[in-house]
């Protein structure tokens, strides 16, 4: 071929200098790569090589203001797989499918995936049970391991349900106490660090690191585990009794706020919150509202007496119904009450009596003592979920505020009424109702203290002290009546209001004691009863006596009066795991009254406890049970002289087992009477023909 | 042989490539976790077999003239032949292509060899060639290139395709084809794009897109892209020392003693690891461009140009990939990667290209 020897030589050189500028092009890559972004590409080489498994914390327990648990997390066992150390994927699917009852083909689908991505870590199931922990130990797989994660355990399951809420699976709150204070229940994750190789292995020499988990804070709640237990029984009883629909009781300390007890029924076993419907999680103390017809008197009647439009002793004329603008508002009784004064007023709930006095009152001073006492705002308590009620101050006419001075046309939630009552009961002050006491670390030391917080204050120290002895008389000579306690001065307000749906009713009670010092006030709500009878008084009232009275019992009020009734003081003796007969036997000589609570053969608690010093006829507790439920450690009876079915009954209904020898009367036992066993623990016990001592 | 002409032998050449092979068996030996507990130097010891097998072959090569061997261009171009149809038949699959001819333990890739095979056959047609004014002139080239790289295409084996492409634009260049022209042919090739698109196999088209966009799949093809950069970044200045290398020792990078094996030098020697290998390539194309210069005749200029620029290509679409500046294809490091065809292959051509230089003079008796 014919090229000129320049030519080639030229395109020699261009060829040349052509392939050194490709070498500084590569170079300048490689320099780019290794010093411009080799900070974060060796922070990429760092990260791939080091798996990162999470450290579940131990979420903090729950008690209840005796320290009682209401809600503790135990260790329980998740087992993870690392799919790259597995062999037999098919294998190991198949095992454990069966050990943990999955899928098969799923868990193989799953394991295979997680393989290909060359997934690190990967959940299998998590928080099996101990058995079937057992078994896949016993399986010995490679690549399946087991972590430990937390469980939330209730250990009184429905009791406080509403109140409690529940976690789910990552154990977060998910509603109740255990959302409003996740951030101090959840604690921090800790992490195990190892070095893995590029298919996730990992690595036989890597370095493992461990940061250990800080565990979350255990809250103190201010409700009383008793009084929330008696709360629930009698709401119970009466939702049964009067075939109603639901039921809402609160019980709570006025001067503080504190709540002692908040039950609705129906309600749920926060340990299983999956197995019902949603409907069920719903805390209608603080989500519902209703009309609260009589009940909020209170609320229309002190603004009244601190205005100075009405003072006790003012006289109202009933004639049996009132026209307001144009319309005719009826009493409930239907000729009416005839002359009056203000007291006698609230003591027969005259609704044309209270129109009367709102009427003087005007409708400006109405809204502002509505909403002084809190009501179409939340109270803020620390509950999730609390609902506004319905009052709108545009909307009211004469009609209306007429109303109003009875309860209807007006919208509350349970919690908004009872915290207007503490302020009624407490000497005027508005104090933010609270459910969470304190926050303490696992020594013990508080980290946190929720003290009262008073809003404001709506009336005067004299209006109260009126307020009080109105109510008073409405349970001594009123409406009332039923709320009456034995030897204490009960105040109280009845309810009974028709829902929108005719014919049916809300029957309230709403009350304090002592009448003079208010140390509790409980809100009875009953929704629906059906049956002849649906006034508040009958319906609420006793729910509220028996809830109150059981409660002072424990707490160990003293009652007021009578005083000359103090004849003598007896100690309560120790009645538990005493067959039922024999404790009653022993109470009726020391001159004290029994009642029964629960079913069953044996004593497992009373109340007051043993030891405490009581007037002579008071009525202890005792509550029997057959212990099935009962986790902690139980002490062993004395079966000395016990038959053989007598002895096998107590012996069950406590939750242990018995071993049978010979026949007759108990005359030996094994362990010792009083020592301390758990549950399931066999008791040998001997017996022989009755002989003498 | 003719002593004079070992005098003539271009020692740096020979000595650039045994400095890059010392440091490719260090660094397959690194990227095979040999000296890692339970590791063999199963592959550092082959490297070394292809190594002695290739300096035997070149050696042989460099005994005949290179006019003779030229002369065999009939013979050669029918050896290709049959070794590129007998592939599509015995072939061993592997990863969607058909590349190797099983014999005995060893895989035989006879498209390494076309390579060269085709350098000699498009010299020598080129140096018969009498004119190369116009298209009508590259047609016997392109006659000749036809057959072997439709079979290369049909393996698939498109990165080799594309280096015989890169060679024969090379020795045309060389060959003075004329600006116009190779402006020409350059702008047909981008203008069959979208029907080369069309015939690309799925994978094919999906490494290019990951090309592009290496994310699209981190886990897949992306993978290979972003690990190999992973490990260069974080190897900086010094590297992170032989046997060394956290990505590399933890089979982070793929292919690490093959297509990878620039990113095992990237991360264990580093940014020095990197200037030396570049400094050696560099310095032997710059060789061998000066051999070509000096050569005694066209047909020698053409064959050592055809040869330079298929290393040159190689090392740049090889780094290049390992940089994320390139699409992935399975081309080979020369003399770096671990293989005995490659390896055996270019120990030919550097015969080849001293064969050329040590004859550049007439000899005079």
């Amino acid at each position: 071929m014919m090229v000129p020897n320049t030519v080639i030589k030229r395109r020699l050189v261009i060829l040349l200098l052509f392939s050194l500028l490709l070498s500084f092009a590569l170079m300048f890559r490689v320099f780019w790569i290794q010093f411009v972004k080799s900070e974060e590409l060796r922070e990429k080489a760092q990260i791939q090589w080091t798996r990162d498994v999470p450290v579940e914390p131990k979420r903090g327990a729950i008690y209840d203001r005796n320290k009682k648990p209401l809600a503790i997390s135990a260790t329980v066992d998740t087992v993870m797989a690392s799919p790259p150390d597995i062999k037999d994927i098919h294998k190991t699917a198949k095992l454990l499918a069966s050990a943990l009852d999955l899928d098969e083909n799923e868990l193989e689908k799953k394991l295979d995936d997680a393989k290909k991505k060359k997934k690190a870590v990967l959940y299998i199931k998590r928080k099996i049970s101990d058995e079937e922990s057992e078994a896949v130990r016993k399986l010995d797989l490679d690549g399946i391991h087991f972590t430990k994660e937390n469980k939330r355990f209730y250990p009184e399951r429905n009791l406080c349900s509403h109140v409690m809420g529940f976690t789910g699976i990552d154990s977060q709150g998910l509603d109740g106490i255990e959302l409003i204070y996740e951030n101090y229940l959840k604690g921090t994750p800790g992490r195990i660090v190892s070095e893995t190789d590029a298919l996730s292995r990992k690595l036989p020499f890597g370095i493992d690191k461990y940061i250990p988990p800080q565990d979350g804070y255990d809250l103190v709640l201010t409700i009383d585990k008793v009084i929330q237990h008696v709360a629930e029984r009698e709401l119970e009883k009466a939702l049964a009794e009067h075939s109603a629909k639901k039921g809402t009781i609160i019980v709570m300390d006025p001067n503080t706020g504190e709540i002692l007890a908040m039950a609705n029924k129906p309600d749920y076993d926060p340990n299983n919150f999956n197995e019902v419907s949603s409907k069920l999680w719903r805390n209608a103390a603080v989500s519902d509202s209703y009309e609260p017809g009589s009940t909020f008197k209170v609320i229309t009647a002190s603004a009244g007496l601190e205005e100075g439009v009405v003072h006790p002793e003012t006289r109202f004329f009933d004639p049996g119904y009132i026209i307001v603008s144009g319309v005719r508002i009826g009493c409930w009784r239907h000729e009416g009450h005839g002359s009056q004064t203000f007291i006698q007023v609230v003591e027969n709930s005259c609704n044309p009596g209270f129109v009367d006095m709102i009427m003087k009152l005007g409708k400006d001073k109405t809204i502002k003592y509505i909403n002084g006492f809190g009501f179409g705002a939340t109270t803020g308590i620390d509950l999730p979920g609390e609902a506004k009620g319905i009052f709108n101050p545009s909307k009211i006419g004469p009609v209306e505020l007429a109303t109003i001075s009875f309860g209807q046309g007006i919208s509350v939630t349970p919690i908004q009424l009872i915290t207007g009552l503490s302020a009624v009961a407490n000497g005027g002050k508005l104090v933010k109702p609270h459910i969470a006491k304190q926050i303490i670390d696992k020594d013990g030391n508080v980290v946190k203290e929720f003290s009262p917080e008073p809003i404001r204050r709506v009336i005067s120290e004299d209006t109260s002290r009126e307020m009080r002895a109105i109510l008073e008389s409405v349970v001594t000579n009123g409406t009332g009546g039923r709320g009456k306690i034995e030897g204490y001065r009960v105040a109280g307000k009845t309810g009974t209001s028709e829902k929108y749906a005719p014919g049916k009713y809300v029957a309230s009670f709403e009350g304090f004691v002592p009448a003079d010092d208010p140390k509790l006030v409980a809100l009875v709500v009953i929704d629906e009863p059906v049956g002849g009878v649906i006034y508040g008084g009958q319906i609420a009232g006793p729910v509220f006596q028996k809830v109150i009275a059981d409660s002072l019992n424990y707490l160990g009020i003293k009652p007021d009066l009578p005083e000359e009734e103090k004849a003598g003081v007896v100690k309560v003796p120790d009645m538990r795991n005493l067959y039922i007969e024999d404790a009653k036997t022993i109470l009726s000589k020391n001159g004290l009254l029994s009642r029964v609570e629960g079913e069953g053969y044996v004593v497992t608690s009373q109340v007051p406890a043993p030891g405490a010093e009581v007037e002579k006829n008071s009525t202890v507790i005792l509550k029997v049970s057959d212990s099935r439920t009962n986790k902690d450690p139980v002490t062993i009876p004395d079966l000395k002289g016990r038959t053989v079915k007598e002895a096998t009954d107590i012996v069950n209904a406590i939750g242990l087992n018995i071993e049978i020898v010979g026949s007759g009367y108990a005359v030996k036992q094994n362990p010792q009477p009083n020592s301390e066993v758990g549950i399931g623990t066999t008791i040998r016990v001997e017996f022989a023909s009755k002989q003498m001592e | 042989m003719n002593p004079k002409l070992l005098r003539n032998i271009d020692y740096p050449i020979l000595i650039i490539i045994i400095l890059i092979t010392i440091i490719s068996i260090l660094v397959i030996s690194s990227a095979t976790h040999a000296n890692a507990p339970g590791g063999d130097f199963h592959y550092t010891k082959m490297q070394l077999l292809w190594f002695c097998l290739g300096l035997i072959s070149m050696i042989c090569v460099m005994m005949v003239d290179y006019h003779s061997i030229v002369s065999w261009s009939n013979i050669i171009y029918v050896l290709n032949i049959v070794g590129l149809v007998s592939v599509l038949f015995l072939g061993k699959k592997s990863s969607g292509a058909q590349r190797w001819i099983p014999i005995g333990p060893f895989g035989f890739q006879p498209s390494e060899f076309a390579k060269l095979a085709m350098i000699i056959v498009i010299a020598r047609q080129l140096d018969r060639q009498k004119t190369l004014d116009n298209m009508k002139d590259l047609v016997p080239i392109l006659l000749h290139i036809a057959m072997p790289l439709f079979l290369i295409m049909k393996q698939p084996d498109l990165g080799t395709s594309l280096v015989l492409l890169i060679i024969l634009l090379g020795m045309l260049f060389i060959a003075g084809i004329s600006y116009k022209m190779l402006a020409l042919i350059i702008g047909a090739g981008l203008a069959s794009m979208p029907l080369v698109w069309s015939f690309l196999k799925d994978y094919q088209k999906k490494r290019l897109l990951v090309f592009r966009n290496p994310n699209l799949d981190p886990l897949g093809e992306g993978y290979h892209v972003i690990q190999s950069k992973i490990a260069i970044g974080s190897g900086r200045l010094f590297g992170k020392g032989l046997f060394m290398g956290t990505q590399n020792q933890l089979d982070f990078i793929p292919e690490q003693h093959t297509d990878f094996i620039f990113a095992v030098l990237g991360e264990e020697l580093g940014f020095l690891g990197g200037i030396l290998i570049f400094s050696l390539y560099f310095y032997l194309i710059f060789r061998c461009i000066k051999l070509a210069y000096k050569a005694r005749d066209f047909l020698g200029t053409y064959i050592i140009i055809g040869i330079t620029s298929m290393w040159t290509f190689q090392i740049l679409i090889n780094i290049g990939m390992t940089l994320g500046m390139m699409p992935i294809t399975g081309i080979p490091l020369p003399f770096m990667s671990y293989g005995g065809s490659s390896f055996i292959m270019n120990m030919m051509a550097v015969g080849l290209i001293l064969n050329i230089g040590m004859r550049r003079q007439k000899i005079l008796f």
